[in-house]
């Protein structure tokens, strides 16, 4: 970090700061420096306080969902030793049982191991769903947006229909019908539906990018359609597909723990997000509220940092914010 | 403009034949098929499955399961005659124009797998109770939406902003099942002033818009609203709560756009008061972006629906389609997907129609 900082010291962008810099330093030669766009926007995304309030939210709980499965492994055949056995559950209680979420009711599962294991196989099935969909966004926003003509028609035809019923019905229904259960079927499902919104942006993007200039250029020089397409189109656009992926990943994390509470996601025995709570609505009733409480408050913190880093990915990413 | 309209319901054909084809698609290859579960329910008898296999064309290739399905295709037909109605005309005609009387085109979209009831009949009862629901929340969140979102415009970087900012953002980031579930516990669980679900009370309350429950309303209207209201507090203000967010944000922006217009200087520069200014210049100018939004949301309304009524056992369609999935009654399930996705169109198209006829500057040809 110190290195990066030492190095930004010497760009120099306005006379002010290069007297600063000759009489600050006077050892240093002045060297002038460009930086490309994603240097520019890590820039910018670095005084974005919120942003990076919420990335480090976001990361923490990363970090949570890879080591907590590999430091305190889940085991659904693990029994409660029986001068331990209580009624509903313990509630929160570091000392002399170590369970700060506390326990559920019946099996007495430590709530904070379900959730250090269920914030992994959750962040694994959002981020997967996020990665596929994108690419099959991208690919059919961009092949609607350049190409056109009866092409565009139909994707757009289709995507639209899609669009007409909450993505939720038709998760549901899939998930349903088609059957689910492992956490791998449950985000191809998810990926499979969950393209629509990226490629109608990507397909808003290529269709003012086509008219660009160099465009036209690479076309003279006779580049082939796809090249043009993938190599000249698509890294102009990828500033709006980055934010609107990063933001999906939440929207795919409250779909999945919202599939799995009603009991169409994954195997009920594999613990989610979404699997933790749907036992825990009937031991409300009884008073056991950490069961229901903590697994939810793990989804919003990640939620939340997701659109924290997404609105500063935003601002980072636009070419014409000043730096 | 009547031109624009027709132009755009004409468009909205292919958008339904193509959501109806996924729907069916999805359905159709759902494993054991969609026999299975009638076969086995003991409340249907063996001449209704019969007259049901018949009616669908379940023994039939699967396009033209799709195509009576719809209500394109005559059941008794023969040849190309299955496009004809017994009254000699083209199916698809409504009924009293001499068309068919099958199929999703004429409201006839089969019969529940697992009691028997036409879907008709169980979308019937459970729409206006949906509607409740998502009616009161609809209304209170577009009024909160303004409120905080003008309010925040105005008072722009204020610590009023602040706090509606940082509530619009961590009321974004809430499941709406799981703000479901926490006001279950605070207001139900621990505090004991809401029921944690259903319509109606089960004691001395009567199923909702039911005979005796219009009774009850003449005879003592002050129980049988208190009751609706104190079953409907929770979830609607879980629906409210979540959705209420990106509108607000959403408003704020339009007004801030507003504010900066040069129309808005040149009153304030009048010496018009500034209350004016806000309402009667800024205002009715944010309101052309807003107003397409709201029609853009329906669907969140109905998505948010599934999540509030499961979680309040909430007895409306939301909490149906749920309940029908998971007994596989695919017929409930494409007849209330169908309504719904007919219902998403039709508000789209409706927002479209507003915003031209509110925004001046827009003119459909």
């Amino acid at each position: 970090m110190a290195d990066v900082d030492d190095h930004q010291a010497l760009i120099v962008d306005s006379p002010a700061a290069l007297e600063e810099v000759l009489t600050g330093h006077p050892d240093y030669d002045v060297q002038l420096e460009s930086l490309n766009q994603w240097q520019l926007s890590w820039r910018r995304f670095k005084r974005h306080r919120m942003a990076l309030f919420g990335a480090s939210l976001f990361f923490t709980m990363v970090a949570v969902g890879i080591l907590g499965p590999i430091v305190m492994p889940f085991n659904k055949n693990a029994l409660v030793p029986l001068d331990q056995v209580v009624n509903n559950g313990r509630p929160p209680m570091i000392y002399p049982y170590f369970h700060p979420f506390g326990e559920t009711q019946q099996l007495q599962y430590d709530v904070f191991t379900l959730v250090v294991n269920g914030i992994g196989l959750s962040l694994l099935i959002s981020v997967g769903a996020t990665v596929i969909s994108t690419i099959i966004g991208t690919i059919v926003g961009s092949l609607s947006g350049y190409i056109g003509g009866w092409l565009d028609t139909i994707l757009m035809r289709i995507v639209d229909a899609l669009l007409a019923l909450p993505l939720i019905y038709l998760i549901l229904i899939a998930s349903e019908f088609l059957g689910s259960g492992n956490w791998f079927t449950v985000m191809l499902i998810f990926a499979l539906l969950g393209w629509l919104q990226t490629s109608r942006l990507v397909r808003s993007v290529m269709l003012s990018l086509r008219e660009a200039d160099y465009v036209d250029a690479a076309r003279v020089v006779g580049v082939g359609r796809m090249r043009i397409i993938f190599r000249h189109l698509l890294p102009n656009a990828m500033s709006p597909i980055i934010v609107v992926s990063t933001l999906s990943v939440a929207g795919f994390i409250i779909t999945e723990a919202f599939v799995s509470f009603l009991g169409f996601g994954v195997d009920p025995s594999t613990p989610t997000l979404g699997n933790i709570l749907s036992g825990a609505q009937e031991a409300i009733g009884a008073g056991n509220w950490w069961w229901a409480v903590f697994p939810g408050l793990a989804i919003v913190v990640i939620v939340l940092g997701i659109n924290f880093m997404g609105d500063g990915l935003q601002d980072a990413l636009d070419p014409r914010a000043k730096v | 403009m009547t031109r624009y309209i027709i132009r755009r319901l004409i468009g909205a054909i292919p958008t339904l034949f193509v959501i109806s084809v996924v729907i069916y698609g999805i359905v159709l290859l759902s494993p054991g098929g969609p026999t299975a579960r009638f076969e086995q329910n003991p409340k249907i008898t063996a001449a209704a499955l019969e007259a049901f296999k018949h009616r669908w064309g379940l023994d039939q290739p699967w396009f033209v399961q799709y195509c009576r399905w719809v209500g394109v295709c005559n059941p008794d037909g023969q040849g190309l005659g299955v496009f004809i109605s017994n009254h000699g005309l083209p199916n698809f005609l409504p009924g009293f124009l001499g068309g068919g009387d099958n199929g999703v085109l004429h409201l006839d979209m089969g019969i529940s797998s697992t009691t028997g009831t036409p879907v008709m009949d169980v979308i019937a009862e459970r729409f206006p109770r949906t509607l409740v629901l998502a009616g009161t929340s609809l209304v209170l969140w577009m009024v909160l939406a303004f409120i905080t979102g003008v309010t925040a415009a105005v008072k722009r970087y204020s610590k009023v902003d602040g706090a509606i900012t940082v509530f619009n953002y961590v009321a974004y980031s809430f499941p709406t099942f799981w703000l479901g579930l926490l006001l279950i516990i605070i207001f139900s669980a621990q505090l004991g002033w809401f029921p944690a679900g259903g319509m109606w009370d089960s004691r001395n309350g009567q199923i909702f818009a039911s005979q005796a429950w219009w009774d009850a309303l003449f005879r003592d209207p002050l129980f049988t609203i208190g009751d609706l209201v104190r079953h409907l507090t929770l979830p609607v203000v879980t629906l409210v709560a979540v959705s209420v967010a990106g509108d607000s944000r959403f408003i704020r922006a339009a007004m801030i756009d507003a504010l900066r217009q040069d129309f808005v200087r040149t009153a304030r520069a009048k010496g018009v008061s500034e209350r004016r200014v806000v309402f009667r210049h800024a205002l009715r100018n944010a309101l052309l972006p807003v107003v397409t939004n709201i029609g853009l949301e329906i669907p969140f309304l109905f998505a948010g629906a599934i999540a509030t009524e499961t979680v309040f056992s909430w007895p409306g369609m939301g909490a149906q389609f749920i309940t029908s999935i998971g007994q596989y009654d695919y017929p409930v399930v494409m007849g209330i997907s169908v309504i719904t996705a007919v219902l998403v169109v039709a508000s789209n198209l409706l927002a479209d129609v507003v915003y031209a006829i509110v925004d001046p500057r827009i003119s459909y040809g």
